[in-house]
């Protein structure tokens, strides 16, 4: 990281011009806000028939992602009711369930809903001046609001870059390398591959190995 | 292949609309500033340096978190990345604040001024010190009496233990070398030696059912203290998991157990060969104990059936019926068994025991019984039962390569005849050894983090012989403080306390998982005091026997690097920025007896097989010449024998089996000892009362101790903010006994044993039994500083302003101790803490 703020881009030296890291941060924010959308709840209509647009259908081509047959050939309300009976049963029908709680998921912890875990997660959203809405059913380190906090930061990052704030972009890096390492990192791979193995649903599958690799390659570029 | 451009692309692509209306999260003001995980003090926002180190409050160890502000020790906190204690932290721990910032603790080598005890010091130069002190030993090593020089240590463990003892007394060597072992739990390690091998018993709490508890006050005391005990509190809890304690005293483990058994001391011997009768008769051993008896000897023979086991055991256990030992105990029949079968039938259930059981005549016997309960119920080794130790395995230094064969005097073992196995010595008649003289004594008295004066028995005793120049020609106490003992030294050399010393820890893990760990200094050692270690590798270069070691920390480093794991992890530098360290892939370690061995294990040249035992042995590791005279004197009989053990032959099977320790006991275990039968007591848990309780009067009490949670030992007086909580120890005496001699709640009363008399002040409550009376052994202290006696060290300072706060001045207890005989059980050689006779009557 060069003195005015400046980026190195990783592979061949060359920097990016300020905005560009901006715009970057924004898209890497929106892409986690939508992730964050896939795990909180069933997609609706509307986010189907957005998802099926022919400029996101191509970048998702160009990454390999296959979606399925299903998605790109149901009309949209049944493939919609056909996503909600699959949401249901990955993530919220008892017995069949897996937990998308840091928490339950974490390797080494104690496998419990709401456990200490739960704790430091929503310490950590409090401690970088985050509030979390009290009237949301979801416990504080549900996936969906652990991806919700990344983006959080990034769109911060992009705000501090246009700003000229590279300080504090540099610190809401920091941040996001933090709450990777102590939290979301530690879990995310384990949790992810369950959900691959376990979905009968290409939607889903893809969803969670695109959020899988997305969340290593995070991680990997903030310890450079 | 996705790289990171092509995923900016996703979420470049217009549709993204992300989160947009739904999220949950809002800033509510600025992002802090990012200080990467340091600390600041609220009050002065000095930076706060977060050290992880490990405790010694007591030998618990547990790893802790130190925190350093301007310069001093502020804060301690568990450690959360150990897998042992989880981050806690008991009081005792975070009281640990207090050592460094003691104003009474010694800061400079001191020579003693007069005569032995008068108080009068002069203050040395280290080199004075050590030269006085190399001087000395060299003499003796010159002279060809290396053994003279007797080394006696309370609390030493893990890395010092080894530099200490290992490289340097070895180096010199001298092997009269004493422990404090056998005034703590000496004699419950060698009923273990006799039944399962090398001792340590640890708790699965984390997989048990049920707990069956006698004599343990593992909520506020135990060698694993919190990594145990926070377990047994998550365990209730959580799964509301059942503890029934049988206790003389209602501790704080008593209170927080599902019933409290009240039982006459001494007597749960009875009660657990009854639990045995009851399981034995009611079979339910059946399962699990059942799958066990295989490795179980019952009999003389080694190799008898299951049913023939069974058979020999019910023939035993059948005169102890639950009436019999109701009518010895004091415990309700039918509550005997009602116990046994909760404990049986919890499946896995936990047996623990510590003190309260084992410091009796018949300790050695009550922890024998104990295994065989926990045997024929299935829960040895077992998740959620009494399981083997699992610890780290530090490689380290050796020192110098050749060394001297030890020579040692015989005096650590107590008189002759006095024990018939004290595996563990009796280091509470090392005095009285030195005293009587027949198998010669020490020129040089060494002690290290040991105080024979206020821990032992018969502490008048203790001080008219460590006074004697005649008995003790020099008297050298390596220590922190200026306790009872250091008082009668003739050189203080003083160590800092765990705050500023180096280590490499090795303490049991609970969850059967081997964690290593270190200590490092949080702040460095105050005034001129040096890390033993460090001073041992100096006296070694001015005895021109370098060890080629320069310090504790370089011993420790090396010791890093010689660990293959901690080496792959990073070594000493991974170790000092984490503290903790363990294998994540490790499996915990149970059942590891069942593991069977290759033959090509046990076929070798140097293994034969004893046909006696069904024992193989590795011959040439006990130093036997020959295959023929190993087989000719066979595996009993041949001295350290054990040492060479390779597995044991059950069937047509030879399993790795019960490793013995100490003794030459067979790979079974063995309920059993045809070791004891031939040392000429009963070879199966045999009821055996106590002498002076048989004899006892209508007015006599027995005299039991016990710990605080809040203090260790004799040592922990000194830490105020421990003090201020508990700092004296009336005496428990329930209110019948009290009003039977018109005894009211704080009155002064005279408490006289056969030695003589303590005067101490009455706590009447319901939570002792009757014929009990509890003193804790922690108060009493004479000197020790001004937060633990009002005496001001030789040297102490003033500079704390809590020396003028000391609400409780004058007020610091009394010692129970001269009360106490160093008296010796006859098999194992434990102290008897718990077996004094005494009277009590109101002032």
């Amino acid at each position: 990281m060069t003195e005015n703020g400046k980026l190195k881009e990783g592979g061949n030296g060359a920097t990016l011009p300020v905005s560009a890291l901006a715009d970057e941060a924004n898209s890497r924010a929106r892409l986690l806000g939508l992730l964050a959308l896939l795990f909180r709840d069933q997609p609706s209509s509307t986010l189907l028939e957005q998802l099926r647009e022919t400029e996101l259908q191509a970048v998702f081509a160009e990454l390999d992602v296959d979606l399925g047959e299903d998605f790109r050939k149901l009309p949209v309300g049944q493939l919609a009711e056909q996503l909600a009976v699959e949401f249901t049963e990955l993530f919220l029908l008892p017995g069949y369930l897996i937990s998308p709680h840091e928490s339950v998921q974490v390797p080494g912890g104690k496998g419990l809903l709401r456990g200490p875990e739960t704790t430091y997660v929503a310490n950590y959203y409090r401690a970088a001046g985050f509030k979390l809405d009290e009237t949301t059913p979801l416990e504080p380190d549900h996936l969906s609001i652990e991806l919700e906090f990344i983006a959080h930061l990034a769109t911060l990052e992009a705000d501090c870059l246009r700003q000229q704030d590279s300080a504090t972009a540099q610190d809401i890096r920091c941040y996001q390398k933090d709450f990777l390492q102590r939290h979301l990192g530690r879990w995310s791979t384990v949790f992810l591959n369950k959900v691959a193995d376990a979905t009968k649903e290409p939607f889903y599958r893809e969803i969670a190995l695109l959020t899988r690799d997305f969340l290593v390659q995070e991680q990997a570029r903030l310890n450079e | 292949m996705l790289n990171r451009r092509n995923f900016i692309k996703l979420g470049a692509a217009s549709a993204v609309t992300g989160l947009s209306g739904t999220a949950v999260l809002s800033q509510a003001r600025s992002i802090p500033a990012w200080n990467g995980g340091r600390d600041f003090s609220r009050e002065t926002g000095l930076e706060r340096k977060a050290i992880p180190s490990a405790c010694l409050q007591c030998v618990t160890r547990c790893p802790n978190i130190t925190f350093v502000e301007g310069g001093r020790i502020v804060k301690i906190e568990g450690q959360p990345n150990s897998i042992r204690s989880e981050g806690v932290m008991c009081a005792k721990g975070q009281g640990g604040v207090n050592q460094s910032n003691d104003p009474d603790r010694i800061l400079y080598p001191m020579k003693r001024v007069g005569a032995r005890g008068e108080g009068k010091w002069k203050r040395i130069s280290w080199d004075e010190a050590l030269n006085e002190v190399a001087g000395e030993l060299k003499k003796l090593h010159d002279k060809g009496e290396p053994e003279k020089f007797m080394f006696h240590y309370g609390r030493m463990k893990a890395s010092t233990s080894k530099l200490v003892k290992s490289v340097f007394l070895a180096t010199y060597g001298t092997g009269t070398i004493g422990n404090h072992t056998s005034i703590c739990e000496g004699g419950k390690w060698v009923a273990q030696e006799f039944t399962w091998g090398g001792h340590y018993d640890t708790w699965d709490f984390d997989n048990t059912r049920f707990v069956l508890n006698f004599g343990s006050n593992v909520f506020e005391a135990g060698t694993n203290h919190i990594p145990t005990s926070h377990r047994l509190i998550r365990a209730m809890a959580e799964r509301s998991v059942r503890m029934v304690t049988f206790d003389v005293r209602l501790s704080n483990t008593t209170a927080k157990s599902s019933e409290w058994v009240p039982i006459k001391p001494g007597t749960d011997l009875a009660v657990i060969l009854a639990m045995v009768n009851v399981v034995l008769s009611e079979e339910l051993y059946l399962g699990a104990g059942e799958e066990f008896l295989t490795f179980i000897k019952a009999t003389r023979k080694a190799d008898a059936t299951n049913e023939e086991k069974l058979a020999a055991l019910k023939k035993h256990f059948a005169k102890y019926s639950p009436q019999w030992a109701a009518r010895i105990s004091g415990v309700p029949a039918a509550k005997i068994v009602s116990v046994a079968r909760e404990f049986a039938n919890a499946k896995p259930g936990c047996l623990i025991s510590y003190r309260g059981a084992v410091a009796h005549y018949n300790g050695h016997d009550t922890e024998r019984a104990l295994q065989t309960l926990a045997a024929l119920t299935g829960n040895i080794d077992n998740p959620g039962g009494r399981c083997k130790a699992v610890g780290p395995k530090w490689h380290y230094p050796k020192g110098p390569k050749n060394k001297p064969k030890a020579r040692k005097l015989d005096i650590v073992n107590g008189p002759k005849g006095a024990a018939l196995s004290p595996n563990h010595h009796m280091s509470h008649n090392v005095l009285k050894m030195i005293k009587d003289g027949s198998n010669g004594r020490p020129e040089v008295y060494m002690t290290y983090m040991y105080t024979p004066v206020y821990a032992n028995g018969e502490t008048e005793e203790n001080i008219a012989i460590l006074k004697d120049e005649s008995l003790v020609p020099h008297f050298y106490v390596v220590t922190p403080f200026y306790d009872e003992s250091a008082a009668l030294a003739d050189i203080i050399l003083p160590e800092p306390p765990y705050t500023e010393r180096t280590d490499w820890e090795d303490m049991v893990s609970p969850v059967q998982i081997p964690e290593y760990y270190i200590r490092q200094p949080a702040v460095k050692p105050m005034g001129g005091t040096r890390d033993f270690g460090d001073v041992v590798c100096d006296l070694a270069e001015r005895l021109g026997m370098p060890l080629g070691i320069k310090s504790k920390e370089e011993f420790v480093s090396r010791s890093c690097d010689l660990t293959p794991i901690i080496k792959a992890a990073g070594g000493w530098e991974y170790m000092k920025k984490h503290g903790v360290y363990h294998d994540p892939k490790a499996e915990p370690k149970y059942f590891t007896y069942r593991k069977e061995l290759k033959p090509e294990q046990y076929e070798k040249d140097s293994v034969v097989f004893d046909a006696d035992t069904g024992v193989y042995w590795d011959f040439r590791k006990a130093r036997v010449k020959s295959r023929e005279e190993a087989l000719a004197n066979g595996y009993t009989k041949t001295k350290h024998a054990y040492k060479g053990y390779v597995g044991q032959r059950i069937g047509d099977k030879v399993y790795s089996g019960f490793k013995p320790d100490k003794v030459n006991k067979s790979g079974y275990f063995e309920v059993y000892s045809n070791l004891m039968e031939d040392l000429g007591v009963p070879p199966l848990p045999t009821w055996l009362p106590i002498p002076e309780h048989q004899k006892m009067g209508p007015d006599d009490l027995v005299l039991t101790t016990f710990k605080f949670a809040t203090q260790i030992h004799s040592r922990s007086p000194n830490c105020k903010y421990l003090t201020e909580v508990v700092h004296k120890n009336p005496a428990w005496i329930n209110p019948v006994e009290a009003q039977k001699r018109g005894i009211v709640d704080g009155d002064k009363i005279r408490v006289q044993s056969p030695l003589g008399e303590i005067e101490t002040e009455a706590k009447v409550t319901p939570a002792v039994n009757l014929g009990v009376i509890a003193i804790s052994h922690h108060f009493g202290h004479w000197e020790y500083g001004r937060y633990a006696s009002d005496k001001k060290a030789p040297g102490g300072r003033d500079n704390d302003p809590d020396l003028n706060r000391i609400w409780w001045k004058g007020d610091h207890g009394t010692h129970p101790n001269p009360l106490i005989p160093n008296s010796p059980d006859p098999f194992n050689g434990q102290q008897r803490w718990m077996d004094t006779v005494v009277q009590v009557s109101k002032i």
